[in-house]
Order: structure tokens, then C-alpha cells, then sequence
């Protein structure tokens, strides 16, 4: 899900990274709101972001060749509210986009909008709208799901724009696949499998940190 | 606060992250540049020659297994983000 640089135009990075640039002041004023506030809440803002880092280093093949991993975004949404959430999923971005080259430098505003903006947005409301329609189990499942989908559809849009904005002589400049490739293809594996496993990561996870989180935002 | 429950779960990640290593396809999408060449008959213009330079690229470090390179990519990722918030709480003072 990590868009690399140069399968998006810089036109198309830069535009995200000014969508997203206000977005990252914004995470970063509640972040630190939060770790002012309360002793204990770096250790756990840390370690939900090492726990992001870690799930999306976790491929899991799909038939077809390809794989796909949790985001995290629905766990970290739910114990964090969205903004700590999406600006921990950040933070593991830009670590394996600078060091680890997974995900592009440029094309960091593009990954880290839809994996971190979106999909953790997507997961909390989701949470916050069925909280007291769904089973917490169901709810759980279904924000992580959510969450997921809507992030793929970011991807699979901004990936299968490019052929139809930049093509020369018959040829694709940056990803030569449009739309009716990548929305297939991306929006429909996570809707078959992806969203799935995040969905059962934020179950796992959020049972097993409920209790942290309640000790450590309970003051 | 329950720093326990906290170091349980990062070890539990730490000890599931190799089996990222099963799967030997990338995401869809993510393919290597020759590969489009494959596909679709030429490599796209921009793609080449873009991105940086990483230290570990796709978490591989030169001469280590592939276990032992996903497994210290993945202790890096965690103490650089315990690096970056215990900084910020630092620099509140």
C-alpha cells in the first residue's frame, strides 16, 4: 500500500504534501497536548507507533502474486483518537520511507494521507457512529475493515489517475495502470482479504491494550 | 501505568514480524521497474531514476539473513519511535 516515488507525478506528491502538511501540524499540537498532560503518555504513543511500523512489515501473500498487511490505523484510532492515531501511522511512515524505502519520500503526503488520515478517521468514526448499535466485537471488526477500504481507495485513485493525466505518445509517464485496473485490484483485495485482517489486528490489540489505555487517560 | 502489558505486546510483534518474510510477492503495485517492462511493454519514464538512496533498503542489510535483517529493521523502526515521542516530551521543559 506504500505508493514508491515515481509511480505518482511530483505534481501529483506535492499536492499531498501541502493536503497533508497542515494535517501533521495539527497531529502534532494534540500529540504534544497529550504528552504534556499525562507522564505515561509518550511510552504508549511510542509504542502504538513501533506497533504500526511492525504490522506493515507483516505481508501476507494473496493468490494472484501479490500481498498485502495491516495498517494498524483501527487499533491506533480507537486507543489513541484519530489524530494521535494518524500521527503515530506518520511517524512509522516516515521512518520506512527514509530508511527502509518502502513508500516514496516525495509521494510520503500521498501514504501517509490515506493510511494515516484516512484510514485512521475512517476507523474511529466508524467506531464512534456503531458504538452503541453493534457488538463491541463486530464494531471493532468492522472500523479496522473500514478504515482499510477507504485508505485503498486513496491509494488505488491516486495510483490510477496518473495514466489519464500523464501519458506521452501512448505512453504512461508515471504508473501506466488507470482506474479500472487499480480500483479492482487494490480496493478489491482489501475489501476481500486486507480489510479483514485489520479488522481482526484491532480486535487483538484493542482487547489486549484496553486496559492501558483506560489507566493511563484515566486522570 | 502498565508498562508490562506494553512490553508484552511489542515482544509478541517483534516475535510475528518474520513471517513477513513468506511471502515473496510485493504489493500489487509495488513491482520492481523492469517488471513493467514485462507488463507493459516499457518502463515509464518517470519512474526511472526516482526516489532516494535508503540505508536499508526493503529491510535488507547487506551480509545479515533475511530473519536477522527484519528482525533489527524492526527493533530499529521501535527505537526510533521511541526516540522521536520521548523527544518531544523532553522538549516541553
Amino acid at each position: 500500500m506504500h505508493i514508491p516515488d515515481g509511480f505518482i507525478s511530483p505534481s501529483t506528491s506535492i499536492a499531498m504534501l501541502a493536503i497533508t502538511a497542515p494535517l501533521w501540524w495539527y497531529g502534532f499540537k494534540k500529540v504534544k497536548q497529550n504528552i504534556d498532560s499525562d507522564d505515561n503518555a509518550s511510552t504508549f504513543l511510542s509504542s502504538m507507533a513501533a506497533f504500526a511500523f511492525m504490522v506493515m512489515m507483516i505481508n501476507i501473500p494473496i493468490p494472484g502474486g501479490t500481498s498485502g498487511h495491516a495498517v494498524g490505523m483501527g487499533a491506533l484510532a480507537i486507543l489513541l483518537g484519530p489524530w494521535a492515531a494518524f500521527f503515530c501511522i506518520t511517524i512509522a511512515l516516515f521512518f520506512q520511507a527514509v530508511i527502509f524505502g518502502d513508500g516514496g519520500v516525495l509521494a510520503f503526503g500521498a501514504n501517509s494521507f490515506a493510511m494515516g488520515f484516512i484510514g485512521a478517521f475512517g476507523s474511529y468514526y466508524f467506531y464512534e457512529t456503531f458504538k452503541n448499535k453493534l457488538s463491541n466485537t463486530l464494531n471493532l471488526f468492522l472500523s479496522g475493515y473500514t478504515g482499510m477500504v477507504l485508505a485503498s481507495v486513496v491509494i488505488a485513485v491516486l495510483l490510477g489517475i496518473q495514466p489519464m493525466l500523464f501519458s506521452e505518445s501512448g505512453k504512461a509517464v508515471y504508473f501506466p495502470f488507470d482506474l479500472s485496473v487499480t480500483i479492482p485490484a487494490i480496493v478489491g483485495s482489501h475489501i476481500l482479504v486486507f480489510g479483514a485482517i485489520e479488522g481482526l489486528a484491532t480486535i487483538g490489540v484493542v482487547r489486549f491494550l484496553a486496559h492501558v489505555k483506560e489507566k493511563i487517560y484515566a486522570n | 501505568m502498565p508498562t508490562k502489558s506494553l512490553i508484552i505486546f511489542l515482544l509478541i510483534m517483534f516475535a510475528l514480524v518474520p513471517l513477513g518474510l513468506i511471502s515473496e510477492y510485493p504489493a500489487w503495485g509495488e513491482w520492481g521497474i523492469e517488471e513493467f517492462q514485462t507488463m507493459v511493454g516499457y518502463i515509464p519514464q518517470g519512474m526511472q531514476n526516482a526516489g532516494i538512496d535508503t540505508p536499508i533498503p526493503d529491510y535488507e542489510i547487506h551480509s545479515l539473513s533475511p530473519i536477522w535483517s527484519t528482525l533489527i529493521s524492526a527493533a530499529i523502526g521501535t527505537v526510533l519511535s521511541f526516540l522521536f515521542f520521548t523527544s518531544i516530551k523532553k522538549s516541553k521543559k
